[in-house]
């Protein structure tokens, strides 16, 4: 069993979906959870459902783009608070940064790492 | 003692032993008595019912005992055998009173003549067994209390053998209270031996000593022994005790019966570890030995003693780490004590301490002997200490940034008594300390001082005295401090008094480079206390100015006597407003503060200033200034560079009362030349019993410009308010906090607080702040043209639009949040006249976490940690997204230095947005295209950093086509000072991907990539790596010089590059190369050294496979900047040893039979000149040779398709001769075997090759032809057009033919081969040569006309259908035989 590889060039008309697994830390309150998140990419658009484990629980769509790997996400989860995730996708992973911003209190900062799962069902084999 | 109390007391507690020596000890010692009740004796024995004995000091009381004899030895040999002596209730009681002197018991005349002679029998005895129990007691106050017990058994006591006695005593301790743990115990053996003559010989105890806990002292088990043995002329005495290593005690003394004299000596030695367990501090190193010797007369008493002592103190670093410079001090005591006729005398008296490492002695020696009975009077003895060094304090000093120079200190003090009992301590000679030199980079600039001066010191039961008069601290500079000193105690009264005087000029504290002394000071005294109450009689404080001396410029004055009881120091109780003290300035300069100041200059001088002390009701003290304290043409310079200059007024406003401390810098108004003003008070409030200070800072600035922002912002208003008291401590509230900086127009600056927050330490000591409600800083809209005088060379314009940020804390948690993004728009940039960014628009959100660890025990210290943030980075370069990032840097600090931890980065490019920017404008900037990136991880090296890039996108330079993708990873670790250890690799995502990883090491610091490992490919196109090198290349610099014009045949880009194109990259690879591919060659496995310096690139031992031959090659290219047009040089040279040519010439044409089918050697040797990597393989020109043996060379026959050619080659009959022959001469032509082939030229850069030999040997055919191969853009050589001018001679059949065919000359040449009579020439491609030249030549030899190769075949092909109606045995030996 290998790792799957993903399409990352540029836009590409076709859809395709990706399932990632990882840990989402929060650098202000440094604490740490398990996430998952499904993209879906359909050319430069990107649709992503997210639920991350305790303690930092929560879940929700977020929006996004996609740019040859660069890929934006956001969107306010059920919980209330807009989540805005920005990073590069490759092969292997998807790592970036995100910052929340909860109401009635100041932006919170963090970084995430998640891993391309094998069993991405329509993932394309990069630049082949 | 006790112990042999008990040995005694076991001994007379025998029986038999009572019964002689009761005859002699009852009878002939006075004081002793014994009484026996019931004493009934038996056939077997005696029973007491009751004993009782007295001997001065000692009682002793057995009920009952048992006395079991041996009577018939007694009877029959005179030999009295104790079988066994039974005691269980015996007490023995000790009376101290009866051993003090004076004692009705003891003699006064008789002299001692031992313990022995005591212990003497008549007859002959022996103790077989004994045990016996009992308690011992003490007498005190009539009554006996019972203190301890003790055993004793053992026996085995006869004539020649020794008696074995095992004891046991526990006696309680006399100086701790009573309980289990505090008693004396001891156990062991006590041994006796008889004499000749059936006397004790010799006893000897040895056994332990276990003493309770004193306090802190726990001693170790001591062990002892002790010994009395009887000798012809007396006793001797031997005893030691030891604890451990710690304490030894020995004594050993003999008994002269005769002569009756005692002598012994007793030593004791003992070190530091038994105080040290006393003390809470470790104590140095310490060793004491003290001697004592003395010699007695029994019958006289007269004693001579002798007392020798010797101590040793090292290591006084182990009291505090302070005195590490106190050296080694070794003491030694010598005294003698005599007793004469009852007269105690200390006859002598010395003891001296020295240092070990210096000349240092202290010494005190008396003068006489003194009668220790009376007080002695007159003088007594001497105190010197010579060469006295104070650099021991150093160490001390150390923090203060002082350090002493080893001056000597030299004194002489006489110890005299006077009368009622006054000790008189005078100095015999002036006292002396120099010189003394204070360095160090705090110190002051002072020379050696010397002091001087002469105390003396009164000091009786009722009070001391100090008088220190002639006090001088000189220095060779001038400096003088003149002093004199009183101090007097009445002991009785609790009474001191303190007077002095003192003048002094310090030239070299308050003298500056170009001002004189400007004052000297005075100062009168006169204090005393009572008590508490403390009487200030007279205090006088002035500077007195060296050029008016009456009028002092500064004095302190207290105005009348002043009584105050320091418990309770409140203002007396008389009319309010009553003055006490005043102080006063007048034209007071502070100049001389700039000694202290480094590099700044102070001028100026308090002009005017009064202050007055006077009491208020209440017991509260009031100082004010009655006149504003003025400052005036005061200024603060730096070298040459004036910093402020102008005026100051301030009314300091003091109270103090038993409960409240009051403060105020009241009325405080700073004027500078400039016009700045600064007005405004700071005050502080302290209530001494709630414990709680609370202050106030309120300022107020007018300025008439920010420093360097003149132009930007103009005049500006500054407000400062700060409110803030404390809850504990430890725990301050700041209650108000507001920071405002304004200009006319708009608010700048401004930090405020809602609300209260709380700073203060936590129990532990750590810093805590929390704000209740964030603190908000906010900054106007900023002209960016205001960082332009912050960076030289910089020319900014834009704003940044205002930004209103967030600080909250709590506890150890700081976080700093924008409430909205960063914005700089309209952002053009010049540096160095350049333009480099223009109609630039970045915005970002900011972020700050912290975690601040600040403690203040026991030392102060500070460490953090957190993370930087950069979100929804974005920057825009016209209506273009040229960037957007994210970033988080992790860090960590403390006060001396911050280290970057991790990094959290991402970002894209837009390469055809940023070619926008004026900088690269006239670089080979790609017109389009992305690159996408991403760093994480650890920047302290504990962690990998791994960083990805994808560049898609790209077009070529010739923007025909987008070049693949490339992805470079890099994975490594941060090692040592900023060096990324890491391994690379590099993908091109192309349809047959071409990958490259090697493992480097970066400087980060200076950028060099450093490479020593293999470079590793499965593989390489490098025509597509040259493409990008092309595209991405380090675009050129402009050349330093004006470049030189080129002939135009070769001109060329002639931009120099400016640097190495390797760039920062050094080292070294092995190259482990699978495949390398260029168009349509390949070479495989190549192998070989690339190593890459700062001026050359050189590729060494290259070889691989290619064209099934051995290739191989070295390449140098050199950076030589000292050429202005092309600074870089390529020289390399290539061989390809036997390489198949036929697959050479199928690279292009794939079916095509190969013209020459040899292996073949070529070598070749190539160089250029360019700017580039790609310039310089584009622009290689060079000389190559090739050589063959053994091959084949095919002139292949043109229009082989026609049918013709075939029946030609077929030889048919039906032919004529003439073709007949040509087709023979074909069959040679088509393969002709090569002995040796030979070919050299030369290539251009243009890509013209010139073939200056081309010499062909065969057995029968000779070819030499001279030609080129032309130049055509992007063609393989294999498919470019060929030019050769070919001179053929033959030989044997070849000539033969050729003869018949009347082409050759009839005369062969020197070589026996007849040359072609004509020069044919042979085109087409390098590939695939046309013959069409000579199969002309033949075609016209053969039917000579002057028709072509291809009339002849048509003529041919005519005849050959006609042909076609003929036999069929015409017809198959006409078919073409093909070799």
């Amino acid at each position: 069993m290998g790792f799957a590889t993903v399409h990352i060039g540029a836009a590409h008309a076709e859809s395709r979906s990706l399932v990632l697994n990882g840990t989402i830390t929060n650098t202000t309150i440094e604490v740490s959870s398990g996430m998952r998140l499904h993209m879906a990419i359909a050319g430069e658009t990107v649709t992503a459902t997210i639920k991350t484990e305790l303690p930092l629980a929560a879940s929700g769509t977020l929006r996004g783009r996609w740019l040859g790997g660069w890929c934006t996400l956001e969107g306010t989860l059920k919980e209330g608070f807009l989540l805005r995730m920005r990073g590069i996708v490759n092969a292997q992973d998807f790592r970036g940064t995100y910052v929340v911003d909860v109401p009635g209190s100041t932006a919170q900062f963090g970084r995430f790492h998640l891993t391309i799962q094998p069993s991405t069902p329509t993932a394309k084999t990069q630049g082949k | 003692m006790v112990v042999a109390a008990i040995v005694c007391t076991g001994l007379l507690l025998t029986p038999v032993v009572q019964g002689w020596l009761l005859q002699r000890l009852v009878g002939g010692q006075p004081g002793w008595r014994l009484a026996l009740d019931d004493f009934g004796a038996g056939p077997r024995g005696v029973d007491i019912e009751r004993l009782d004995f007295a001997m001065p000091g000692l009682q002793a009381q057995a009920s009952p005992m048992s006395l079991r004899i041996a009577p018939l030895r007694l009877l029959r040999g005179g030999e009295l055998r104790i079988e066994h002596l039974n005691a269980h209730k015996v007490r023995v009681t000790i009376i101290p009173a009866e051993f003090l002197p004076g004692a009705p018991s003891v003699s006064p005349v008789e002299p001692f003549a031992g313990i022995m002679p005591w212990l003497r029998s008549p007859v002959a005895w022996a103790l077989v067994a004994t045990s016996v129990e009992g308690e011992i007691a003490v007498m005190k106050g009539g009554e006996s209390l019972v203190i301890g017990e003790f055993k004793l058994s053992g026996g085995g006591l006869f004539a020649h053998d020794p008696g074995k006695f095992d004891y046991e005593v526990t006696v309680r301790s006399i100086i701790l209270p009573p309980s289990p743990a505090n008693k004396v115990r001891s156990r062991g053996v006590v041994r006796l031996e008889q004499g000749a003559n059936h006397e004790i010989q010799r006893i000897s105890v040895e056994g332990d000593l276990v003493l309770p806990t004193y306090g802190k002292l726990t001693l170790p088990t001591g062990t002892f022994t002790a010994s009395i043995t009887a000798n012809a002329r007396g006793e001797t005495y031997d005893s030691q005790l030891a604890f451990g290593s710690s304490a030894t005690f020995d004594l050993k003394s003999t008994l002269d019966r005769e002569q009756s004299t005692a002598t012994g000596t007793a030593t004791l030695e003992i070190d530091q570890s038994i105080a040290a367990s006393l003390s809470e501090v470790k104590l140095p190193s310490a060793r004491l030995t003290a001697s004592v010797t003395a010699k007695a007369d029994l019958r006289s008493g007269n004693v001579d003693t002798t007392i020798t002592g010797e101590l040793a103190l090292r290591e006084w670093v182990k009291l505090s780490p302070g005195l590490a410079g106190l050296e080694p001090v070794t003491g030694k005591l010598d005294a003698a004590l005599t007793r004469r006729a009852g007269k105690l005398s200390l006859d002598r008296f010395a003891t001296t301490l020295r240092g070990e490492a210096s000349p240092t002695v202290v010494r005190f020696a008396s003068d006489r002997a003194l009668d220790l009975a009376v007080l002695p009077s007159g003088r007594i003895g001497t105190v010197t200490i010579d060469h006295a060094s104070f650099a021991f304090v150093n160490p001390l000093l150390k923090v203060s940034g002082l350090e002493l120079s080893a001056g000597e200190f030299d004194a002489e003090w006489s110890v005299e008594v006077k009368p009622d009992q006054i000790v008189h301590i005078a100095a015999t000679r002036p006292v002396r300390f120099a010189p003394v030199t204070v360095t160090g980079p705090k110190a002051p600039p002072i020379p050696p001082i010397s002091f001087a001066m002469n105390p003396v010191l009164d000091i009786s039961p009722k009070g001391a005295e100090l008088t220190i008069t002639d006090v001088l601290a000189s220095t060779t500079a001038g400096d003088r401090i003149a002093l004199d000193v009183s101090a007097k105690s009445v002991f009785a009264d609790r009474d001191v008094r303190l007077s002095g005087r003192m003048r002094s000029a310090l030239p070299s504290l308050f003298a500056t480079f170009d001002e004189p002394l400007p004052f000297e000071l005075t100062a009168r005294w006169d204090f005393r206390q009572t008590g508490t109450i403390f009487h200030a009689e007279r205090l006088e404080f002035a500077a007195l100015r060296n050029d008016d001396a009456a009028s002092p410029s500064f004095s302190l004055q207290l105005l009348r006597p002043l009584a105050i009881d320091l418990a309770a120091p409140i203002a007396p109780e008389t009319a309010s407003g009553t003055e006490w003290a005043r102080l006063t300035f007048s034209q007071f300069p502070i100049g001389w503060i700039s000694r202290w100041l480094g590099n700044l200059k102070l001028s100026g001088n308090v002009a005017a200033g009064e202050s007055v002390v006077r009491s208020a009701p209440n017991g509260r003290w009031i100082a004010s200034a009655d006149t504003p304290w003025q400052l005036a043409d005061a200024s603060v310079a730096k070298g040459s560079n004036s910093w402020i200059k102008g005026r100051m007024q301030v009314s300091p406003h003091f109270e103090v009362d038993r409960n409240r401390v009051f403060f105020d810098l009241a009325g405080l108004e700073a004027v500078a030349q400039d016009g700045s003003r600064v007005s405004g008070h700071i005050s502080a409030d302290a209530r001494l019993a709630e414990e709680r200070v609370s202050t106030t800072v309120a300022l107020d600035a007018d300025l008439p410009a920010l420093p360097s922002s003149a132009g930007t912002f103009g005049a500006v208003h500054t407000h400062l308010r700060v409110e803030a008291h404390n809850e504990s401590r430890s725990i301050a509230v700041v209650d108000a906090f507001e920071f405002r900086v304004r200009n006319p127009e708009r608010e700048l600056v401004a930090a405020t607080s809602p609300g209260p927050f709380i700073l203060g330490f936590s129990d532990a000591g750590s810093l805590q702040i929390i704000t209740p409600r964030p603190l908000t800083l906010s900054v106007g809209e900023l002209p960016l043209a205001w960082f332009s005088s912050r960076v030289p060379n910089l020319q900014l314009d834009g704003v940044m639009a205002p930004l209103d940020l967030t600080l909250e804390a709590q506890s150890t948690k700081i976080s700093l949040r924008a409430l909205q993004p960063l914005v700089l728009s309209r952002v053009n940039a010049r540096y160095g006249g350049h333009d480099e960014v223009r109609d630039g628009h970045l915005s970002l959100i900011p972020g700050l976490d912290l975690t601040l660890i600040c403690v203040n025990q026991p030392t102060f210290q500070i460490a953090y940690s957190g993370t930087a943030y950069t979100s929804q980075g974005e920057l825009r370069l016209g209506s273009g997204i040229a960037m957007d990032v994210d970033m988080a840097v992790s860090f960590v600090g403390d006060h001396k230095a911050v280290l970057p931890s991790g990094i959290e980065f991402v970002s894209r490019v837009d390469l055809g947005v940023l070619r926008g920017l004026p900088v690269f404008a006239t670089t080979r900037w790609p017109s389009s295209g992305t690159v996408v990136t991403r760093l994480n991880g650890d920047l302290l090296g504990k962690a990998p950093l791994e960083w990805w890039s994808r560049i898609e996108g790209i077009p070529s330079i010739t923007s025909a086509r987008v070049l693949s993708p490339i992805e470079i990873t890099a994975r490594g670790k941060l090692v040592q000072h900023q060096t990324l250890d890491t391994s690379v690799t590099l993908r091109l995502v192309a349809s047959e991907p071409s990958d490259l990883s090697f493992h480097a090491t970066l400087d980060l610091v200076g950028g060099n990539l450093q490479i020593a490992s293999g470079l590793h490919s499965t593989f390489l196109d490098l025509e597509d790596v040259l493409t990008y090198v092309d595209a991405l290349g380090s675009p050129p610099k402009p050349a330093r010089a004006t470049p030189r014009l080129l002939p135009a045949a070769s001109a060329k880009p002639t931009i120099q590059a400016g640097a190495p194109f390797w760039s920062t990259l050094r080292g070294h690879f092995e190259l482990d190369l699978a495949q390398i591919k260029k168009k349509s060659y390949r070479i495989n496995g190549v192998r070989g050294l690339l190593d890459v310096g700062d001026r050359d690139l050189v590729l060494r031992g290259l070889e691989g496979e290619m064209f099934s031959g051995r290739w191989g090659g070295n390449v140098r290219v050199a950076y030589q900047p000292e050429n202005e047009v092309e600074d870089h040089a390529l020289t390399a040279e290539f061989n390809i040893a036997q390489f198949d040519s036929s697959t050479v010439i199928q690279t292009v044409f794939e079916t095509e039979k190969a013209a020459v089918n040899a292996r073949i050697d070529l070598t070749s040797k190539l160089h250029s000149e360019g700017n580039s990597l790609v310039k310089l393989i584009e622009q290689a020109a060079g000389d190559f040779t090739i050589e063959s043996r053994n091959g084949v060379i095919r002139l292949a026959v043109p229009k082989q398709d026609v049918a013709a050619t075939a029946v030609v080659f077929g030889g048919a009959v039906l032919l004529s001769p003439e073709i007949r022959a040509l087709g023979r001469l074909l069959k040679k032509f088509a393969e002709m075997p090569v002995d040796h082939l030979r070919i050299s030229g030369s290539g251009t850069a243009a890509g013209e090759m010139t073939l200056s030999q081309f010499q062909f040997d065969s057995p029968q055919v000779r070819m030499f032809a001279t030609g080129s191969v032309h130049a055509a853009d992007g063609e393989p050589l294999m498919n470019r057009p060929l030019s050769l001018s070919i001179d053929l001679a033959a030989k044997d059949e070849m000539a033969v033919i050729l003869g018949g065919m009347s082409l050759i000359d009839t005369k062969p040449r020197a070589d026996g081969f007849h040359p072609l009579k004509e020069q044919f020439k042979l085109g087409g491609k390098v590939g695939r040569p046309d013959t069409q030249p000579l199969y002309d030549l033949l075609a016209r030899a053969v039917t000579g006309s002057k028709g072509t190769w291809g009339l002849l075949m048509r003529s041919l092909e005519s005849r050959v259908k006609k042909l076609k109606g003929k036999p069929k045995a015409q017809t198959a030996s006409s078919k073409p035989t093909l070799p």
